[in-house]
């Protein structure tokens, strides 16, 4: 038995800690800790309602966009205030380009170098690169110029961007053509995040600080200038999905089977749904909301969730609502070589729960809980053109991979992996929709973005979801004043604590059983654990 | 909206809230309040986006940064013309996800983005704050002028005139003091030559 620790799990910030107990190579437990206490909630008391979508948006730094809308969601339920169509578009375009930047950043620069390696990629061949790409349907880079710069970089000891990994560890299986490949396509995805967040500065202002999206709609006014500046955006940004991201996947997916017989986590699945409709339905969104046990598919309403807090370090009361939630913080210590102890308390985050489930959120969710509607018969898009749905994209991954009519196989960390990244395809298509749109819609000159509020008093939810996951805002609101706000942020879901139960949370749920190759270089616990892109 | 990348981009990295790393920040914006520059030049504050600045050298010719730097063995405010490779020894931007600007170089070089590139540093008095807090110490806001008066040195070399600005955000005295401060450089150019 040996205790195997990450910490941090992320590349670029901390913040989370995964503790794993290892036994002859397999995880037989694990632990996984929040290590900052955020206090958004507390900072939001007595505040004007119109504050909550710019502070609450500071809980991260990746996903501020969803936050906010999430925050005026709940503001717009609690005084009533529907949106108007134009603001309904405006906020879809946004959304969606965080989406676009979130899954590229995810792929290549999160969690690419967990499977591809830079320096197996020195020994490609050149000729064979370009033959694997035009196979793999790849946008031909100069491979070779990469390959030639890469090597002066590694020839004189400077591995740069690229230190810090198990190079030698016997997981990097890739061909070195499929590494350059992707190594190149690695360098490429930083610029192409630049330019998904372009679209979100002419919409919102500066990423990662968006500023228009107000409770009642939003306050960009597109022009169709602007819209041409945003359209010609999401063409590059869907050209890279598409010759890139998609074939990247495929062309990598054969290579690591295993991962389809591991990480599933705890098969219970929750999307808020995503990307709004004129009828303003949660359960008509393009991404639709539902909740999922297994391949089986149920409603779900915010009334749902509740949140236990046995083991993390908070002194309220377990098993609240967040629209009775309470955030009253108690910090203990972090010790774990006795758990479970008693008065083991080990994270900030609390255990969040789905009727009562421990419950995973994320594209993986919400492709599921998609596919699931369009084989119940529901019709996502409204018939829109060019547009290639998520029952459309997985059955004919199944198909290429070989697993055709198995969508069980999705429940896996490969399936995890392969889901965020179709889902970026379904979100580029419909961004290209929602432009034309959105002319349309200001061609008359009348279009209406933003609708006051008639009331100053009112609870509400806004439950809608991040890239990486389900967030909902719950508000209070008193003449005009915040009395009461409770956020369940994505993250929460994915990497939460035990439960009043004893019920591990979905990523400690998804490490359990995971081959360990070599216990001094965990490199399937930083796979499991980047597949939830906490 | 820029649609294409400038043929010079001046660039002011940093973070303002780690009082004096928010100096090439501080450049950059006196620089657009103060001066005119040629269409194909563009100064911009470049804040701490680390990564995210690659697109931002597509197609640019000559690349002029401005950045606090430590452990030059100077006086703090001292101002100092560096080659941004030589950063890879010291750690120079400290922003808040300590991505090293020579690793955003590197990474643009891989995919054949490469502008010749120099940098304005100016030597810290403190950029480590023990609470984040915004502003100059005096030997770095008094550096300003002076690293100014660099950047446009270093920009007429490259055949970069700017005009002074007559906008409500200019400030003669200033202008004035940025002349003298160039007249001086040139000269210390000049003797050192």
């Amino acid at each position: 038995m040996a205790r195997v620790v990450v910490d941090p799990l992320t590349r670029i910030e901390g913040h989370m800690r995964v503790e794993c107990e290892v036994q002859d190579n397999k995880v037989v437990d694990a632990w996984v800790s929040g290590t900052l206490y955020r206090g958004m909630e507390t900072v939001l008391l007595d505040r004007s309602p119109e504050d909550a979508f710019y502070v609450s948006q500071r809980i991260c730094g990746v996903c501020p966009i969803s936050h906010s809308h999430a925050s005026s969601q709940a503001t717009e339920d609690a005084l009533g205030i529907k949106i108007p169509e134009g603001g309904r578009l405006v906020r879809n375009l946004l959304e969606a380009a965080q989406f676009l930047h979130s899954h590229i950043l995810w792929f290549y620069n999160l969690t690419a170098l967990d499977y591809v390696s830079p320096v197996n990629a020195l020994s490609a061949n050149i000729a064979d690169t370009y033959a694997l790409a035009q196979a793999a349907g790849t946008k031909a880079a100069d491979f070779g110029a990469v390959a030639t710069r890469l090597k002066a970089f590694v020839d004189n000891g400077q591995l740069s961007i690229f230190s810090g990994h198990y190079w030698d560890h016997p997981g990097y299986a890739l061909p070195p053509e499929l590494d350059l490949i992707a190594t190149t396509h690695y360098l490429e995805a930083l610029e192409m995040q630049a330019v998904a967040n372009e679209i979100v500065a002419i919409i919102a202002g500066k990423f990662s600080h968006p500023m228009t999206s107000v409770p009642g709609g939003t306050a960009f006014v597109p022009t169709v200038e602007r819209l041409d500046d945003i359209l010609f955006r999401f063409i590059r940004v869907k050209e890279f999905i598409d010759t890139a991201l998609i074939p990247d996947t495929l062309a990598i997916a054969p290579f690591i089977l295993d991962a389809a017989g591991y990480g599933a986590g705890t098969g219970n699945f929750l999307s808020w749904g995503v990307f709004e409709k004129s009828s303003l339905v949660p359960e008509e969104r393009y991404l639709p909301r539902g909740f999922a046990q297994g391949l089986a598919a149920e409603g779900v309403t915010p009334e749902d969730v509740t949140e236990d807090v046995t083991r993390a370090w908070y002194s309220s009361a377990t098993g609240l609502n967040p629209a009775q939630g309470e955030t009253v913080a108690k910090f203990t210590e972090y010790d774990m070589s006795n758990f479970p102890g008693e008065t083991d308390q080990y994270s900030w985050g609390k255990a969040v729960r789905c009727k009562g489930k421990s419950t995973e959120s994320g594209p993986l969710a919400r492709m599921i809980v998609a596919y699931l509607a369009e084989k119940g018969g529901a019709d996502l898009t409204g018939g829109a053109a060019g547009v290639r749905t998520p029952a459309a994209l997985i059955d004919s991954t199944l198909e290429a991979l070989g697993v055709g009519g198995k969508p069980e196989v999705l429940v896996s960390l490969l399936g995890r992996v392969a889901a965020r990244n179709l889902e970026a395809a379904y979100v580029a298509d419909l961004a290209l929709v929602w432009v034309n749109e959105t002319i349309e819609a200001i061609k008359g000159g009348d279009a209406k973005f933003w609708q006051a509020a008639e009331t100053d008093a009112g609870d509400g939810v806004g439950a809608w979801e991040a890239p990486r996951g389900s967030v909902a805002h719950w508000i209070g609101i008193k003449g005009g004043k915040i009395d009461h706000y409770q956020v369940v942020a994505p993250t929460t879901w994915n990497t939460c604590p035990r439960d009043d139960s004893g019920v591990r949370g979905p990523l400690e749920e998804a490490l359990v059983g995971a081959p360990i190759a070599d216990p001094e270089r965990p490199l399937e616990i930083l796979r499991i654990g980047h597949s939830f892109d906490p | 909206m820029i649609e294409e990348n400038p043929r010079v981009l001046v660039l002011g990295i940093g973070n303002i809230l780690m009082l004096d790393e928010g100096v090439g920040n501080k450049v950059a914006t006196e620089l657009q309040c103060n001066f005119i520059f040629p269409d194909d030049v563009v100064v911009m504050d470049g804040g701490t986006m680390g990564l995210g600045m690659i697109h931002l050298f597509r197609g640019v010719e000559f690349l002029l940064l401005v950045d606090a730097v430590d452990s030059t063995g100077h006086p703090a405010g001292t101002v100092v013309r560096v080659s941004p490779h030589d950063f890879a020894p010291n750690q120079v931007l400290h922003s808040l996800h300590d991505v090293r600007f020579v690793d955003v170089l590197n990474a643009a070089e891989m995919i054949g983005i490469m502008p010749e590139a120099d940098c304005i540093g100016i030597q810290v008095e403190n950029m480590s704050p023990a609470e984040i807090e915004i502003g100059l110490s005096a030997p770095v806001a008094d550096a300003v002028p002076r690293a100014m008066a660099a950047v446009l040195y270093v920009l007429e070399e490259h055949g970069v005139i700017a005009e002074p600005a007559t906008g409500p955000d200019s400030d003669p005295a200033l202008q004035a003091r940025i002349a003298q401060e160039k007249a001086d450089v040139a000269s210390r150019q000049a003797e050192g030559a």
